[in-house]
């Protein structure tokens, strides 16, 4: 796996690498009940700590995306119930109509550039808060 | 399992004293030391290769006392420092040659294969490599001994960024071996922000924080805070510094959860932004906290 | 006490002095030649030379491992091995001194013996000679123990300084008594007395005692480094 951490990106480690296991797995390229490398192997190729993959791996689990088989590995979760991307879509593309959505709002509301930058910055922190509890 | 523990280690110099230092370093992790320059970590890591006597508090390698089980401990170390140099006039293969002659555990084929990976060439001279090209050599024979335990003072310091990925990659491959432990002081916040498992952290003498790296890094917070006229910023428990600047308020805090968010909030003060912190900047805001508080 | 590893860094000095050893006895041997190359002046300047090349034998060797693996700093590099502090001190007591011994030991054995010859007929000197020779084996212990203990160029300076001014006096010193110099020079037979054989004893326990003495200092560092 090629990865490399983003000296820019502020966001926690573990949540880089869980983002872009995530995103192995939207695109395709790891399909359901595919075997991740284990968390020792991650952590060296990566160059980063076993703890942080731990927590990766952690969380995903949590989340339902990946599940962890004791003795045996950790493998992309078999979620059923979802529909399928027909096509593999970026995620800027995704966000990218989103925002759209928001920005055209703004404007029939009448409120400046500024506000909307804050306002979206906000509703980030918003996110963040919520994913820490 | 541990690799090596420090219980109120004491040493006392003229200028300055290492005051009741305790650590853990369990087998299998890799565990960063930081803090100022002259804060203890050389220090520190002298004292656990029995290189320096302390004063007063107990020191075990693989169960080992030191300084008194020193030659049965250093059997199992791989030591590389800062201030340490191969002698100029030798060749590197005749360190290999000699450091392979002293520890069964060196593995040829491991030698050569990071005499390529550190683009080093084993009949040079010590004295004819540039300073990167030593540590590299340093490091090259201390790994290839395979030790159970590695201890290095700044291992990436002074090195360039190409010389850095190869020696951090080398590091991490050590750790596929789970009985293998290491232990690295370094200046570079990332490099330890990155590779640790656990961290500890030392100033002026004293260990400011020992813990693993997610919840060292988990508890620090900055808050920005919008805080309209009339209003105070209340103190609340775990904040470190606070920067004012008119109506915005920078708080850092070592001990964030929801609660202290709320009490913010509950100050009158809008809180605008909380973001997580990087291992240098918790690094300034301790430092400067603790020296704040000295001063006071 | 670490025999292996002992072994190990005792090897290491020998093979590092390799050239060093090889130079001096070269050295001492073209003074021998010059001694006695007939004439008292040759024999003069040579004995000077052969003094010369044995004080610069324990300087240069002092200077160069002791000192040097300080000011090189590779120090850490052995005492991350597996020794002890009394192991690196066995090791470099016995190396630093054989290579000085056999050199020494060399020069000293030709020395005396065509001193003692029938051509030469010396005989009388050999025994203040021989109380000089083992005198500059003191010298040199003095300088290794005061760099090994000291761990400061300057004062190993200083003791070099010392006894290398001292040399004369004890020269003189011995000189002076009966059972040792004075007439007793001009003799062809070699005649040890009990005056010439007691300082004899009282060097070899000095010797002893310095190296005693080095070994405990060195133990009872709490700062190695």
């Amino acid at each position: 796996m090629n990865f490399i951490l983003s000296q820019t990106d502020r966001r926690p480690m573990y949540v880089q690498i869980m983002d872009h296991i995530r995103q192995k797995i939207e695109v395709g390229d790891w399909p359901a009940g595919q075997q991740l490398p284990s968390i020792r192997e991650l952590a060296i190729s990566l160059k980063i700590s076993v703890i942080t993959v731990k927590r990766a791996y952690l969380e995903l689990e949590r989340e339902g995306v990946i599940e962890v088989q004791h003795g045996k590995g950790s493998f992309v979760a078999d979620r059923g119930g979802e529909v399928p991307h027909a096509a593999p879509v970026s995620p800027i593309t995704a966000l990218e109509s989103h925002l759209d959505e928001a920005a055209v709002s703004a404007g029939r509301l009448g409120l400046t550039e500024d506000t909307f930058l804050f306002e979206a910055k906000r509703a980030w922190m918003r996110k963040q808060e919520e994913t820490e509890t | 399992m541990t690799a090596a523990t420090m219980q109120g280690v004491k040493k006392t110099y003229k200028h300055f004293t290492l005051d009741d230092i305790s650590l853990e370093l369990p087998v299998g992790q890799i565990m960063g030391l930081i803090g100022p320059n002259g804060a203890g970590k050389s220090t520190t890591i002298r004292i656990l290769m029995g290189l320096v006597h302390q004063d007063a508090g107990e020191v075990r390698v693989f169960g080992h006392r030191m300084p008194e089980g020193e030659v049965a401990a250093k059997a199992d170390i791989g030591y590389v420092s800062e201030d340490m140099r191969l002698y100029g006039g030798q060749t590197l293969k005749w360190h290999m040659g000699f450091i392979a002659s002293i520890f069964p555990g060196w593995d040829q084929a491991y030698a050569e294969d990071l005499l390529r990976r550190f683009d080093l060439t084993a009949e040079q001279k010590i004295k004819g490599m540039s300073h990167g090209q030593r540590v590299k050599a340093s490091l090259l024979l201390v790994l290839a001994r395979m030790p159970r335990l590695l201890i290095l003072d700044e291992p990436t310091t002074g090195l360039d960024p190409v010389a850095r990925q190869e020696v951090l990659a080398a590091l991490m491959d050590v750790l596929a071996d789970e009985d293998r432990t290491i232990l690295f002081s370094s200046h570079n916040t990332q490099d330890v922000e990155q590779l640790s498992d656990s961290i500890t952290f030392i100033d002026r003498g004293k260990v400011i924080a020992s813990d693993d790296k997610e919840s060292f890094l988990d508890r620090w917070r900055r808050i920005r805070l919008e805080v309209p006229n009339g209003t105070r910023v209340p103190t609340i428990a775990g904040q470190e510094t606070m920067q004012i600047s008119g109506h915005i308020s920078v708080v850092t805090t070592s001990n964030f959860s929801e609660a202290s968010a709320r009490a913010y909030e509950a100050s009158g003060a809008r809180i605008m932004a909380v973001e997580h912190m990087t291992l240098e900047e918790i690094f300034l805001s301790n430092v400067s906290a603790s020296r704040g508080r000295a001063l006071q | 006490m670490n025999s292996f590893m002992i072994k190990k860094l005792i090897f290491k000095d020998w093979y590092f002095n390799r050239y060093i050893m090889l130079a001096y006895l070269v050295g001492g041997l073209v003074a021998l030649a010059v001694m006695f190359s007939g004439g008292t002046t040759a024999f003069t300047i040579g004995s000077i030379l052969l003094v010369t090349a044995i004080v610069s034998l324990g300087c240069h060797l002092v200077l160069g491992t002791v000192v040097q693996e300080r000011t090189n700093q590779t120090l850490p590099f052995v005492m991350s091995l597996p020794v002890s502090v009394q192991d690196y001190t066995a090791a470099k007591l016995f190396a630093n001194f054989t290579v000085f011994l056999v050199p020494w030991l060399l020069l000293s054995v030709f020395l005396l013996s065509i001193m003692s010859s029938s051509q030469i007929a010396s005989g009388g000197a050999v025994p203040i000679f021989t109380l000089m020779l083992f005198w500059m084996v003191i010298t040199y212990l003095i300088m290794l123990g005061t760099a090994l203990v000291s761990e400061s160029e300057g004062w190993t300076i200083v003791a070099m300084a010392v006894c290398n001014t001292a040399f004369t006096l004890v020269f003189m010193g011995l000189n002076a008594i009966d059972g040792i110099g004075g007439a007793l020079l001009n003799q062809p037979d070699v005649v040890w007395t009990g005056a010439s054989l007691s300082v004899l004893a009282a060097e070899i326990a000095l010797i002893v005692l310095i190296l005693g003495l080095t070994f405990y200092f060195q133990s009872r560092k709490t700062d190695f480094l």
